[in-house]
């Protein structure tokens, strides 16, 4: 059973305390939605979480391991992580974008096998870019270039996915999918820690939801609990009305009265 | 684009490579066609004696130019793809981190110092320590982030501080004729060298290759951010490394035999990025061939100048460089125009 766990996380960055104790569990086969206003260290713990940089103070474990920092090669075939960042530095086309994602899964001088063909090929079809496959990656648009980094990660069949805001700049459709892919991978015994924005997103699709603020998890529970009025307007400073549409839970924000 | 060609580019540029060394081999000053040195072997081969014209030409100018120029061009097409995939800039070549500079002024300050006068080697070392005090340099400027702003920003102080040393020896050289043959060496020249100097370059070139060749994943991984390569479980800091060191000996120990020959490191890999998508490990091993060819080329064209003051190499490889890369960059304009 995966677990990736943190525990007691600290980082201060330039004299800014930015995580200050922050411990999480995630467990596979859920879908735990990173919320939280901007600026609360969202980001930074996603980082810490990934092993792409040591806390100041704190543990992660992976299984109970220590987490490498950074990853070595056996960490990366279970762990993948998304960044926020979408910059791609090469004109290459999709299909060789998305066959990075095989690189932690093959030797360093060989070609990608049939195995890693076939798993790029799912991919390329789950993320639905199959029909991007031969356009230069750097030509898309931001969507379909977010829907490409997305497939990128799912080549890799990660049992950890740590995905960044995966469904910013995507259209309601693809946000859609995007949000039901993450489902089906903690379906299929992944573990998903997933920064989002969208509080809708957040209680639709997860099935936990973590509140980051100011550094300190402020909330971590189910949605319904969680994502409370009297809550997020405390946190957000914003007044978020909640109704139901059809038995869902829907947020609306407006300026305070 | 023929398909086949983008999917085995080395298929074109190893028979091109290959006929370029052996037109290097047969073309030169004396008109030695390589029948005659053949048939020079053979008939000294059964004499049993060393040889004769023909053959020492062979062995004594042209082998040694022949295989510089390979192995040179190589070191220099391969660590400009190299540093442009790891600092993920166009604009990146041995220059940039301060390489090449630094070993022009090693072998300058050898030339300078009155060593090369009483020992052969002595400039080609001078240049080689030179390129290998650059990295440690490079390392304490830069400091414990290899991140790829730092290494740029130190690599360009490293760069300038050496051209500054460099022009402050030249302006003190007290030998108008130490002066000019500096200022000669500095514009790069496979003139004139002997295997002393191929055996001299070839080890550092090849371990600096493999350094660079043992990236090369790491650098198809870094072509979407530092953080995704660090996740896909390439520490970049290590990669970094690797790349400078690999670099630092391949160039180091190239610029000290020939001296600096410019725009190799730049242009090849532009030229052979369309040949293999664009993937920075790809482009590895097509950039030495590339490199390889656009040396020995030049180094040919040169020679075919006839009689009287040779062009210099780095002047040439910049002259067919530049219409080659003119030609790229107008041809990308009208693609994102």
């Amino acid at each position: 059973m995966t677990t990736l766990e943190a525990r007691d996380i600290r980082l201060t960055l330039d004299g800014r305390s930015v995580l200050d104790g922050v411990s999480l569990r995630l467990r596979a086969g859920e879908v735990c939605g990173l919320i939280g206003p901007n600026g609360a260290g969202k980001s930074s713990l996603m980082r810490i979480l990934a092993g792409l940089r040591p806390p100041d103070a704190g543990a992660v474990t992976l299984d109970g391991q220590p987490l490498p920092c950074p990853p070595d090669a056996a960490t990366a075939r279970r762990l993948a992580y998304l960044a926020q960042d979408r910059d791609i530095h090469w004109p290459l086309t999709v299909a060789n974008v998305v066959a990075l994602g095989r690189l932690p899964h093959r030797g360093p001088f060989r070609d990608n096998g049939a195995a890693d063909r076939a798993a790029v090929e799912r991919a390329l079809a789950a993320a639905d870019c199959a029909h991007l496959r031969d356009r230069v990656a750097t030509t898309l648009s931001g969507g379909e270039r977010a829907r490409v980094l997305l497939a990128r990660v799912l080549a890799g069949e990660p049992d950890i996915l740590l995905a960044d805001e995966p469904a910013a700049s995507l259209d309601p459709l693809h946000q859609v999918q995007v949000m039901d892919l993450l489902r089906t991978l903690a379906g299929a015994g992944a573990a998903v820690l997933a920064v989002l924005h969208d509080l809708n997103a957040a209680a639709g699709w997860c099935d936990r939801v973590v509140m980051l603020h100011a550094g300190r998890v402020a909330a971590d529970g189910p949605p319904a609990d969680v994502l409370e009025p009297g809550l997020l307007r405390t946190i957000y400073g914003v007044d978020i009305a909640r109704g139901t549409v059809d038995g869902q839970p829907v947020f609306v924000a407006r300026q305070f009265p | 684009m023929i398909p086949w060609f983008r999917r085995h580019p080395l298929a074109v540029l190893l028979p091109l490579t290959a006929l370029l060394f052996v037109a290097s081999l047969s073309l030169g000053a004396s008109g030695v066609s390589l029948a005659g040195v053949l048939a020079d072997w053979r008939a000294h081969g059964e004499a049993g004696d060393a040889g004769g014209t023909a053959w020492i030409i062979f062995t004594e100018i042209r082998l040694p130019r022949a295989l510089l120029g390979l192995l040179v061009g190589g070191a220099l097409g391969m660590s400009g793809a190299a540093l442009q995939g790891m600092l993920r800039n166009p604009l990146a070549e041995p220059a940039v981190i301060g390489v090449s500079p630094c070993a022009a002024l090693g072998a300058v300050i050898a030339f300078y110092s009155g060593f090369a006068n009483s020992l052969a080697l002595a400039v080609p070392l001078g240049g080689i320590a030179g390129a290998l005090i650059a990295v440690v340099l490079l390392f304490a400027l830069a400091g414990r982030s290899v991140g790829v702003l730092t290494l740029i920003l130190a690599g360009i102080a490293l760069s300038s501080f050496a051209g500054a040393a460099t022009s402050l020896a030249l302006s003190l050289s007290p030998n108008p004729y130490a002066l000019a043959e500096i200022v000669f060496w500095m514009m790069g020249s496979l003139a004139d060298r002997t295997m002393d100097q191929v055996y001299l370059a070839a080890p550092f070139i090849a371990v600096g290759t493999a350094l660079l060749l043992s990236v090369g994943p790491a650098l198809d991984a870094l072509s979407l951010g530092e953080d995704t390569a660090q996740s896909l479980g390439f520490p970049v800091r290590r990669v970094g490394a690797r790349v400078v060191v690999g670099t630092a000996l391949a160039v180091g120990a190239s610029v000290a035999v020939t001296g600096a020959i410019g725009f190799v490191g730049l242009v090849v890999p532009h030229l052979m990025r369309p040949l293999v998508s664009h993937q920075p490990r790809r482009l590895l091993l097509p950039s030495f061939a590339g490199g390889a060819c656009l040396v020995l080329a030049a180094d040919t064209t040169l020679r075919l100048g006839g009689p009287g003051p040779e062009l210099k190499l780095g002047v040439v490889t910049a002259l067919l460089g530049a219409p080659f890369f003119l030609g790229l960059v107008l041809a990308t304009r009208r693609i994102l125009a």
